[in-house]
């Protein structure tokens, strides 16, 4: 028998996946909660997918999966064909290639916005001036030039996550990972919130990979995903 | 923005825990500083007035070299000490702690061999000296005359006798200032010990070397059974009082460090409960467990240090506030050193640290995916 090393399969066109989840399981309690369930899943280098599903089927968990937040109980995960068991420091690899932004913003409350932009480079080698610069432009790409030194209590919603969409970007990641980004903010700034995120993810040709309750939301997104009890279904292009 | 200046901001973000943390350590350390200064001062001040006079060797009994040195009879002694080699000059010593009159404090008096070297490193600011071994006249040290409320013609009684004041006299070393200076004669009789010594002082010649003074120690323990000659700094380190003063510091600093580095752990673990979710994103954005943990024990080290910087300025102030209660005053000289209290402060860092590594270890082993679950 030929032992061939299991790596990632090019998609279709031939080019390589950004993520490429094969059969992958999370399982809580000794196996009683099954937050994942064997998920297949491809997802193109600048693709934009939305994940849609009931509450408990598993969306969060898959994004945590992705994310390298949590270790599948089986199955593997492929990024750009380096599989996810093979990474020694998943802190770096995060810190290298992932952005993350949360349904409750998440922003440190002792930090500015230009601080809390900050955060994900403070340990990489750029001079202090360059992540000063950095964000200080990100946090204006979201109309945020006047509010650099507010902290977030002083923030709206919106302002806030805007904010942290500034931090998920700063370390110029290939892949975003939102979950329920507008879940908390009216529609206005829903709205507001979504169009600066689509727009400056085509800017940079960053993947996104978004859970959203939101039809008009995924009606956007190139494709989306149907979870169902740990279980992805694929609803194919969206709109 | 760097890890310091995060860590410094969580500490302010909660600022009546904060405070209570430090006030806390800054006791300790108060504490510490307080005691140790004193019990240090103690024998310092014994040591620096024994190099004052000049002595560089003491002759006591060997059994009460540790307590009170007792008294004994000293002329066969001194004129067999006075033939070794290099022994320049032998003189008596009598001391006793007596209260002059009904309220004041007790205080040292020092019984000196009329015309000996001893007397040879005071300054006489004011009157004479005495005029022979016998007169019945005392000189006091600055600090004596004025705790007494003393002058020139004043006089004092001691133990029923009647003694002139004469002179007022000062001294490099705190413990002389502090003292009622008359002869040996005269405190033989007043204590009633006639021809009786604590201590027989050695002071060497120009020329002594280390090994001249260890052969007179030799020579002593060999030919003077019941005697020994040791040095000053010997003699005021095995004093028990020295001792338990020393002990007491040390027990004090390890209890301050135990209870500071509680306090820090108790205080980085509630933060680090509070923060679970926080420490979740934080690694969410891609730091590494080990930049977690060095920022809370930057936390727990920033709380130990300004808590030791604060204990310090107010041990300090206690030690000399201590210094001058009237109980204390002229008897010891705290010392203050910049090497001890670096070591203060190293203390508190060292208990900061201490108290901040478990909580930080657990900070640093939370699961991402569960602690952002944390609500
Ligand atoms: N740490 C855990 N321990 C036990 N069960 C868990 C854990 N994490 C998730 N689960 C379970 O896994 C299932 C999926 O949870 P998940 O948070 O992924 O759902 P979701 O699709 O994001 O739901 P929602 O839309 O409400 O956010 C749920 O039944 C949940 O209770
Ligand atoms: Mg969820």
């Amino acid at each position: 028998m030929k032992l061939v090393p299991q790596s990632a399969q090019p998609s279709p066109d031939g080019a390589t996946p950004i993520l490429d989840i094969r059969n992958v399981s999370l399982h809580f309690d000794e196996g009683r909660a099954k937050a994942v369930n064997g998920v297949d899943l491809r997802i193109a280098e600048g693709e934009f997918v939305a994940i849609d599903g009931p509450s408990g089927s598993g969306k969060s968990s898959l994004l945590n999966l992705i994310g390298a937040l949590d270790v599948p109980t089986c199955g593997e995960i492929y990024f750009r064909g380096q599989p996810y068991s093979g990474i020694a420091d998943m802190a770096l690899f995060r810190s290298r290639h992932i952005g993350f932004v949360f349904q409750t913003f998440n922003l440190i409350p002792t930090l500015s916005a230009l601080e809390n932009v900050m955060i994900p480079v403070l340990g990489h080698s750029w001079s202090a001036a360059r992540q000063r610069s950095k964000a200080a432009s990100l946090l204006s790409g979201m109309g945020l030039a006047d509010r650099l030194h507010c902290f977030p209590a002083t923030l709206s919603g919106g302002e806030r996550q805007r904010v942290a969409i500034a931090r998920s970007m700063i370390n110029d990641p290939g892949l975003i990972l939102a979950d329920e980004p507008t879940g908390s903010l009216d529609s206005v700034n829903a709205q507001q919130v979504l169009e600066l995120l689509i727009g400056s993810r085509e800017e940079r040709q960053i993947t996104l990979v978004m859970v959203t309750h939101d039809r008009s939301i995924s009606a956007r997104a190139d494709r989306v995903i149907h979870m169902h009890d740990g279980r992805n279904e694929s609803l194919g292009e969206g709109g | 923005m760097n890890l310091l200046s995060l860590a410094l901001g969580n500490l302010r973000h909660r600022p009546a825990r904060s405070s209570l943390t430090v006030s806390a350590i800054a006791l300790g350390i108060a504490a510490v500083v307080a005691l140790t200064t004193i019990a240090w001062g103690f024998e310092a001040s014994w040591q620096k007035a024994n190099d004052a006079r000049g002595t560089d060797l003491i002759v006591t009994r060997t059994g009460s070299q540790n307590a009170m040195p007792s008294p004994f009879v000293g002329a066969a002694l001194l004129d067999q000490l006075a033939h070794y080699p290099h022994v320049q000059e032998v003189a008596g010593l009598l001391s006793e702690m007596l209260s002059i009159g009904e309220q004041s404090p007790p205080i040292f008096v020092f019984g000196w061999a009329y015309g000996s070297y001893l007397w040879d490193h005071l300054k006489l600011l004011q009157g004479r000296w005495p005029a022979d071994r016998n007169e019945p006249v005392a000189v006091l040290g600055v600090l004596a005359a004025e705790m007494l409320h003393k002058s020139i013609g004043d006089r004092i009684e001691l133990e029923g006798q009647t003694l002139q004041v004469i002179g007022i006299f000062q001294s490099s070393a705190l413990v002389e200032n502090g003292a009622v200076l008359i002869t040996l004669d005269r405190a033989q009789s007043i204590t009633d010990k006639p021809n009786k010594v604590n201590v027989l002082n050695i002071k060497m010649d120009k020329t002594a070397t280390e090994a001249d003074a260890s052969f007179v120690k030799e020579q002593v323990s060999k030919t003077l059974p019941g005697f020994a000659a040791i040095t000053s700094g010997e003699l005021v380190s095995r004093n028990t009082v020295v001792k338990i003063a020393k002990a007491m510091s040390h027990v004090t600093i390890l209890i301050a460090t135990l209870v500071g580095a509680l306090v820090v752990f108790n205080t980085m673990l509630m933060s680090i409960n509070e923060r679970t979710r926080e420490i979740g994103v934080l690694q969410a954005l891609g730091w590494p467990r080990s930049r977690i943990m060095y920022m809370i024990i930057c936390e727990s080290a920033m709380l130990a240090l300004l808590g030791g910087l604060i204990g310090i300025a107010v041990g300090i102030l206690l030690a000399i506030g201590l210094e001058h209660t009237e109980l204390m005053r002229g008897k010891i000289d705290a010392i203050f050193s910049i090497p001890f209290c670096l070591a203060v402060l190293g203390l508190s860092v060292f208990l900061g640290v201490g108290g901040g590594i478990y909580p930080a270890r657990m900070a640093a082993r939370l699961s991402p995916a569960q602690a952002l679950r944390h609500e």
